[in-house]
């Protein structure tokens, strides 16, 4: 299962640290653009408060 | 740890897992924790445990990765029926994260484990691995050099009675 977690951790690192791009995807079809499922956005969010929390624990020492 | 090369004879038989009564062990049952934002939220007060907390630090200050504890954490609460293996896998790279904070705040240096090393620096514990297996020649040349001294050759007995081979009793 390490593997995966590498995988998915490595994922995770790579979306975060990638350069947010521009959101207006309209969906020209009939079929609407996919949405991101829920459960990653919150662990990106959860990982990305994290990490803040720590940057600011690191600028007060 | 000496490792004994004798077999041992408690490990389960294969198959014993079959044996029980279905939904008797507590990964058979269904998951107390469903989602994500459970799973972490019974995770985090693991990290106020001070017990808890220094024996993570005095494993990852022995050059364990991160990964592999989180791992073993995850599995562990599988096993114990408080939540599936999907969910604890999503919930992995923020056990990872808190990790890393417990790792950063006590000050010691810690390997996350999701990259492949290209340093020639071994890690403590690979130091560890190779200290182990220089030390098991000696003790096996010893137990050689022993085998050696205490074998020796039966003397031949002649054979003599009904069941002997013929020929043997007298020597041909």
């Amino acid at each position: 299962m390490s593997k995966h977690i590498i995988k998915m951790y490595n994922k995770l690192d790579a979306d975060i640290n990638k350069a947010p791009s521009t959101k207006s995807m309209k969906s020209s079809g009939l079929i609407p653009q996919r949405k991101e499922p829920d459960e990653e956005s919150n662990i990106v969010h959860y990982v990305k408060q994290i990490r803040k929390m720590r940057e600011s624990n690191n600028g007060t020492k | 740890m000496e490792l004994s090369n004798e077999p041992t004879f408690d490990a389960p038989i294969p198959g014993q897992s079959l044996t029980g009564e279905v939904g008797s062990k507590p990964w058979e049952q269904p998951p107390k924790l469903n989602t994500v934002d459970e799973v972490i939220s019974s995770y985090i007060p693991m990290f106020q445990d001070e017990e808890f907390v220094t024996e993570l630090v005095n494993q990852m200050e022995a050059g364990i990765p991160i990964i592999p504890i989180v791992d073993i954490l995850i599995k562990s609460n599988v096993m114990d029926g408080e939540h599936s293996l999907d969910v604890g896998l999503l919930a992995a790279p923020v056990i990872i994260e808190l990790l890393i904070n417990v790792a950063e705040a006590s000050d010691i240096e810690y390997d996350v484990g999701n990259k492949t090393k290209g340093t020639t620096k071994p890690s403590m514990s690979a130091i560890a691995l190779a200290l182990k297996d220089i030390n098991i020649p000696d003790e096996e040349e010893d137990t050689e050099d022993t085998m050696v001294t205490e074998v020796e050759e039966p003397p031949m007995e002649q054979s003599m009675g009904l069941m002997a081979k013929r020929g043997e009793e007298y020597g041909v």
